[in-house]
């Protein structure tokens, strides 16, 4: 085993809880189950370390097979890092039909072309989801598996995650994405986030939605809808119920009902002018009051949705806060001329 | 927002009105007596009752000659977690090498009696060293600020190895209250503003002997939304001097899971909004050093302002949560009493903002 597969070896053990390095090991499939055995992971990790590289010795291993092992545990726990969304744009008329290994080759070899000395590993889920490992290297090193970048793209959407991604290398990716999936675009669709399930989920409508509706409920059942505290005594009726009732239901239209994904934070920048009648002189400024506001909580989805139905947000929600789970992003700049975000486009040259 | 109002009853029955204005009267006469102090339920005592409504704007002073500059870097850059102290008995500023000597004795018996005996630890002797911070003081009433290290010496250490310092404290009083400093009887050294940073156990171990030394009290320095308020909008006063760079705010709000909010804002914008609230201000009186007072209305209003900005986009109230931390390119304060003075220049004025806060929360 040479030195990059060792020092990989190494990293991937310091990095990986015990428990779940017992698993990983299992899904790998590369050594044998005698050798597994041998492995004893009631030690620390440093001896771990040691009797693992003597079992990958023996079976010569190279860093192509530690890496498939990185990838293996990446595929299992994918809430980590940071990851960032694109978007392909512009399908051509054959990109609907594209196959999983049409995709492949077609991706190796556009991102061969591109850079010499490029380690690629595709592996598809079963969720539909194709994976991408990739080490850069270039002409003159070799690819580097420690800083990997990591892609997910399901096939038939536009969308694609990567995670790791230098920004030297961006534009060589996204060309080769772009050209692979039969595209001709492919820009940031201002969604980032740690959790790469909940920022997917947001974005594939995955969840519960719920539309406007004029009439939520039949008249019969009024009362009961509202929440818990609600007198049995027919004639005592809540004074709040009603507004608290309205207040519920726009919070679930804007944000959706049951279970939401766990998008951690969503950044506003804000180039727009002060405007308050009670204050005169700054309202008649001409520039912008620059400002950035960032959401932060385990879960800002559900944090607002509180927020709405609580009051402490006014109802209906404004659209602001309500395009992150409508439109699947959670990155915004807005400006006094355009309310909607700007994006940024990214065209490839054919 | 709006000032109180007194909700005016419509009963028919003429008794009725009486006796409610009578229990008025008697409400009124009882505030009267035990003044303002009553509304915020402390008993009367030495200290100031109220922050300052109005205080004056921070000018930037350059205190390179009057401070060491060692002494300086020590304070400044560094996150300290604030307590308030009540007066020290017969504490002597001679005294300084006595006490070290003391407080080194007393860790290193602590540490012995609750210490487990570990296999392979590193045996570590610690030596206290007190000094003199001089140059603080701004007043000829303020006791010169003590600071106080604990540094390690490993016990196989080579002579020339450097010490390293495991816990740093200091005890301060800028600006202080003239009246409470009479009121006191001469044995008492007046230092309410402690800070420190390093292991909780020294902490407690250093609290404890002053403690027991010198008859004190120690206790949580929390810096309330109206303080923090006050350092928003003097940080952003100082950015007339020196760049502040943005003002930064950090919101809790009450719900499930807790949403945290970042609001930043640029120091040249922040700046030309809380010159607009300071120009439409209808208090001001056509004095001297009206430019240089600021008034606890105009911070509000502007709070208000950067609040209704806020609100004009999101349509949330900011003001149904808690600010928990202020900071600015001059420094950052947080709600649970920590602070960081990251320019000399404002080290006097802020500290002399905090020695106020030291004072209304000690007890006596």
């Amino acid at each position: 085993m040479d030195d990059s597969a060792k020092r990989l070896l190494q990293r991937l053990v310091r990095r990986i809880p015990t428990q779940m390095l017992r698993d990983t090991l299992d899904k790998w499939e590369r050594l044998t189950a005698k050798q597994r055995e041998f492995v004893d992971f009631t030690q620390s990790k440093w001896t771990i370390t040691q009797e693992l590289l003597a079992v990958c010795e023996e079976r010569e291993l190279s860093v192509k097979h530690i890496a498939e092992l990185e990838m293996i545990y990446v595929i299992g726990n994918p809430n980590q890092g940071m990851w960032h969304t694109f978007q392909l744009v512009d399908a051509e008329d054959d990109a609907h039909s594209l196959e999983l290994v049409q995709f492949k080759e077609q991706f190796k070899s556009h991102l061969s072309e591109l850079k010499r000395n490029v380690a690629v590993k595709i592996k598809k889920h079963t969720d539909e989801a194709v994976w991408i490992r990739i080490a850069w290297g270039d002409t003159f090193s070799r690819p580097n598996h420690l800083k990997a970048t990591y892609v997910v793209h399901y096939l038939q959407t536009p969308f694609v995650f990567v995670s790791g991604l230098l920004s030297k290398h961006k534009p060589l990716l996204l060309q080769a994405l772009t050209l692979s999936t039969r595209h001709q675009g492919i820009k940031d669709a201002n969604l980032s986030g740690q959790k790469l399930t909940a920022i997917r989920d947001l974005l594939m409508r995955q969840y519960q939605h719920v539309f406007p509706t004029k009439y939520p409920s039949p008249l019969a059942e009024r009362n009961r809808s509202v929440s818990s505290f609600v007198h049995l005594d027919p004639h005592i009726e809540n004074e709040q119920a009603e507004a608290s009732a309205n207040r519920h239901r726009m919070a679930g239209e804007a944000f959706g009902n049951g279970m939401l994904p766990a998008l951690q934070s969503a950044v506003y920048k804000l180039e727009t002018k002060f405007r308050d009648l009670t204050n005169e002189t700054m309202t008649e400024r001409d520039k912008p009051l620059r400002c950035v506001v960032k959401f932060s909580s385990p879960n800002i989805l559900e944090s607002l949705r509180h927020c709405a139905s609580t009051g402490i947000a006014s109802t209906p929600v404004t659209p602001l806060l309500s395009s992150i789970p409508l439109k699947g992003r959670n990155y915004f700049v807005i400006t006094d001329n355009a309310p909607s975000a700007s994006s940024q486009m990214c065209q490839t040259q054919d | 927002m709006e000032g109180s109002y007194m909700s005016v009853a419509k009963t028919p029955h003429g008794s009725v009105v009486k006796r409610r204005s009578k229990s008025q009267i008697y409400q009124q006469s009882i505030r009267s007596c035990f003044s303002v102090a009553s509304r915020l339920g402390l008993t009367p005592g030495q200290t100031k009752m109220r922050l300052n409504t109005s205080r004056k704007a921070p000018k930037s002073q350059n205190i390179t000659d009057k401070v060491n500059p060692e002494h300086l870097a020590l304070m400044i850059k560094t996150e300290w977690q604030l307590s308030y102290v009540t007066p020290l008995y017969q504490f002597r500023h001679t005294q300084l090498k006595s006490y070290a000597r003391q407080l080194s004795a007393f860790i290193a018996a602590e540490k012995q009696q609750g210490l487990a005996v570990e296999v392979g630890a590193q045996q570590n002797t610690f030596k206290v060293s007190i000094s003199v911070l001089e140059g603080l003081a701004e007043t000829n009433d303020d006791p010169e600020t003590v600071l106080i290290q604990v540094q390690s010496k490993p016990l196989f250490a080579r002579q020339d190895d450097p010490q390293k310092t495991v816990w740093s404290g200091w005890l301060s009083c800028i600006n202080s209250n003239p009246e409470y400093l009479r009121s006191l009887s001469k044995d008492f050294t007046c230092l309410p503003l402690f800070g420190c940073k390093g292991a909780e156990g020294f902490t407690s171990l250093v609290k404890d002997w002053l403690q027991r030394t010198f008859d004190c009290c120690f206790g949580l320095l929390e810096i309330s939304q109206t303080s923090l308020q006050w350092l928003a909008a003097l940080w952003t006063n100082c950015h007339m001097e020196s760049n502040v760079q943005s003002l930064k705010m950090h919101w809790a709000l009450p719900v499930v899971p807790p949403l945290h909010v970042t609001y930043t804002v640029s120091a040249d914008d922040a700046l030309d909004l809380w010159n607009s609230v300071r120009k439409n201000s209808p208090e001001k009186s056509k004095r001297a050093d009206e430019e240089e007072c600021v008034d606890i209305e105009e911070v509000t209003r502007f709070m208000q302002g950067l609040m209704s900005h806020f609100y004009r986009h999101f349509r949330v109230d900011l003001s149904a949560g808690d600010l928990t931390q202020v900071s600015t390119a001059l420094g950052s304060a947080k709600r649970s009493g920590r602070i960081k003075i990251s320019n000399s220049r404002y080290l006097i004025n802020t500290l002399s903002l905090l020695t106020e806060i030291a004072f209304l929360k000690m007890p006596i």
